[in-house]
């Protein structure tokens, strides 16, 4: 996992952006069993409060499931995380959007940009 | 904690202690060979001879050394007092977990300890000194052994009519004086680290000499009182035997707690 | 959540100025807390006092409840911004020393340190390195299980290798019994491993919160709080 974080932005709430992205890229897979706070700390070199807070939001949350004194799991519920991709994917394209605005392009005038990008990979295979 | 803080004061100062041990023996030796040689050659006609005139400077650098030996242990036991309170060193000592009290005691203790060794190693150098320097003249010794149970007599008849309360008394004086010189060193270091912000050793020493005039001042007001106050000698004599080491431990416990207080409450490390 | 300490009305007056203000502050325990001001702010001034290296002129202060002595000494460890041992020490007399006064130390987790740094034990403090004498400083320090440490400008003057080590060890060092105090106006280097933080300016506390409450609320990191703080202030 990469652990960088800008310090104009809760700490906590990017250690849970860090987390959810690793679910998803499959780092973490559903079921995987997650390292102590401590530990998960020590490598991200963030306070282990700060990152008990995280895990702890993560846990209301549903993505990280508590198995008592055995730690924390990533949650099996498929449902979870299929909303918890398409949240991301949804925030994703909307600041997408909002850096296209800054230039004046429209939502439908960047979708064909990206299209186009698309149709120069199929073109250099 | 007091012994633990007394054994790390012991190991600080321990090396350097020892050494001056071996510069007061060597010195000793030599006087004592320079010695022995000018005592064997004494009457005849020396003079320009180039070995007497080595031998007489030998002797005088020996005396020179152990004169400054002496002086050496005491300025190492006051320096190493200095650096460990006062220096940045002063950061981790007056942070360890023991009474403001124990810090200086245990000071006060090694110093008073150590000066007693090196006041005893001396003594013993001394005697060395005397054994090489008279160990050729046979003559003398031959003298000295003949004489000897007149001697020794002599010095009983003198040592049964001796006034113990008197001697006590002297040997009480000298030993109050001694450890009220520490304090009052101890004090002017203090005084020196505490109150002045450049050339602390210099305020130190100034600190020192203006306190043995205060202190000479009082002592003679404590000798002046009684013989103002009272005809009889004997009385007076008394008196003055009597009165001086009480004056001493005062002062002197009056200066411990002098330098309790600065260091308790105006210490101020940088 | 006991508190680790706290200090009423705290006031230390030099002939010139006053170095601390009236000063009210509490130290929770469990937290990692920034101590942050511009030079001559009070910081330094602070923790001399806390660690019982200087006498305040007025005010309180105890830790975990003791006034100031033997006993609040044994609870707190201090790593000053100086070198504070005897330069012809070895570094295994250091452990001893520390060893001997302080109940708390341990020394297996000093000695894993010292080892995973490769410090030669029997080196003498003065033919190490400046960054190395620093973390030998720091592994003692930290090596204690204390209630309060006091961390002076750590990471002032070394590289940042070492300032990554410095912090890994705080992080790593942690006790939910504990609270580190870290001063230091290296804001942006330290404040991702900040619970809380405190403004200090001319020996007063102006500002005191939470360190990501503060990033939420403000929109911005310490360091740029700080600077904004800060820069309409004059002295600074």
């Amino acid at each position: 996992m990469n652990w960088k974080f800008s310090g104009d932005r809760p700490v906590y709430q990017q250690i849970m952006e860090n987390i959810r992205g690793s679910v998803l890229r499959g780092e973490l897979p559903p079921g995987g069993k997650i390292p102590s706070v401590r530990d998960l700390a020590a490598q991200a070199q963030v306070n282990p409060n700060t990152m008990q807070r995280a895990m702890t939001e993560l846990e209301r949350e549903g993505l990280l499931v508590s198995g008592g004194t055995s730690g924390r799991t990533v949650t099996t519920n498929l449902e979870v995380l299929s909303d918890m991709k398409e949240q991301i994917l949804e925030d994703l394209a909307r600041e997408c959007a909002e850096k296209f605005m800054v230039f004046g392009v429209t939502p439908s005038q960047a979708a064909q940009r990206l299209l186009a990008l698309d149709q120069k990979k199929e073109e250099m295979k | 904690m007091f012994t633990k803080l007394l054994k790390y004061e012991w190991r600080a100062t321990r090396e350097l202690l020892g050494i001056l041990c071996l510069v007061c023996l060597g010195a000793s030796v030599l006087g004592g060979l320079t010695m022995r040689y000018l005592m064997l050659f004494d009457g005849g006609d020396t003079s320009g001879n180039f070995l007497t005139v080595i031998s007489i400077f030998g002797m005088m650098a020996a005396m020179f050394a152990v004169g400054m030996v002496a002086v050496a242990s005491l300025l190492l036991f006051l320096g190493r007092f200095y650096k460990s309170r006062f220096t940045d060193e002063g950061y981790l000592t007056f942070t360890l977990p023991v009474t403001t009290h124990q810090n200086l005691l245990s000071s006060l203790v090694n110093t008073a300890i150590g000066m007693l060794l090196m006041v005893l190693v001396m003594g013993a150098c001394l005697l060395l000194w005397l054994v090489i320097g008279l160990s050729g003249s046979q003559d003398l010794i031959r003298l000295v052994w003949q004489e000897m149970p007149q001697l020794w007599s002599a010095f009983l008849e003198i040592w049964g009519q001796m006034p113990w309360n008197y001697v006590a008394m002297l040997g009480l004086n000298m030993v109050t004086s001694a450890g009220c010189t520490l304090v009052m060193l101890m004090l002017s270091v203090t005084i020196g680290s505490v109150l002045a912000k450049k050339h602390k050793v210099l305020a130190a020493v100034g600190v020192f000499y203006g306190i043995r005039v205060l202190l000479s001042m009082v002592l003679g007001l404590s000798v002046l009182t009684p013989i103002l106050t009272s005809q009889d000698e004997q009385l007076i004599m008394l008196r003055i035997i009597r009165g001086t080491p009480l004056l001493t431990t005062l002062v002197a416990v009056a200066g411990y707690f002098l330098m309790y207080r600065l260091v308790d409450k105006r210490l101020n490390l940088n | 959540m006991s508190c680790v300490l706290q200090a009423e009305g705290l006031t230390k007056r030099y002939h010139h100025a006053a170095a601390l203000d009236g000063l009210d502050l509490q130290l929770p325990a469990g937290k990692i807390i920034g101590l942050l001001g511009p030079n001559g702010s009070g910081k330094t001034t602070f923790m001399k006092i806390a660690a019982g290296l200087l006498t305040p002129t007025t005010g309180q202060i105890t830790v975990c409840g003791q006034a100031i002595g033997p006993k609040s000494k044994a609870l707190v460890s201090y790593l000053p911004d100086r070198n504070c041992f005897s330069k012809r020490m070895k570094v295994a007399q250091m452990l001893d020393c520390y060893q001997d006064f302080f109940p708390d130390f341990d020394r297996a987790r000093a000695e894993d340190m010292l080892s995973a740094l490769a410090i030669d034990r029997d080196a003498r403090f003065q033919t190490l390195s400046k960054g190395t004498q620093e973390k030998v400083q720091l592994v003692l320090t930290m090596s204690r299980r204390a209630r309060l440490y006091l961390l002076d400008e750590p990471i002032g003057g070394v590289d940042p290798a070492a300032r990554d080590y410095i912090l890994h060890t705080i992080i790593n060092n942690y006790d939910p019994d504990a609270t580190v105090l870290i001063s230091t106006h290296l804001i942006s280097d330290v404040e991702r491993v900040l619970d809380e933080f405190l403004f200090l300016y001319q020996g007063k506390v102006i500002r005191q919160g939470e360190a990501d409450a503060a990033r939420e609320e403000s929109g911005k990191s310490l360091d740029e709080l700080f600077r904004e703080v800060f820069k309409c202030l004059p002295n600074c």
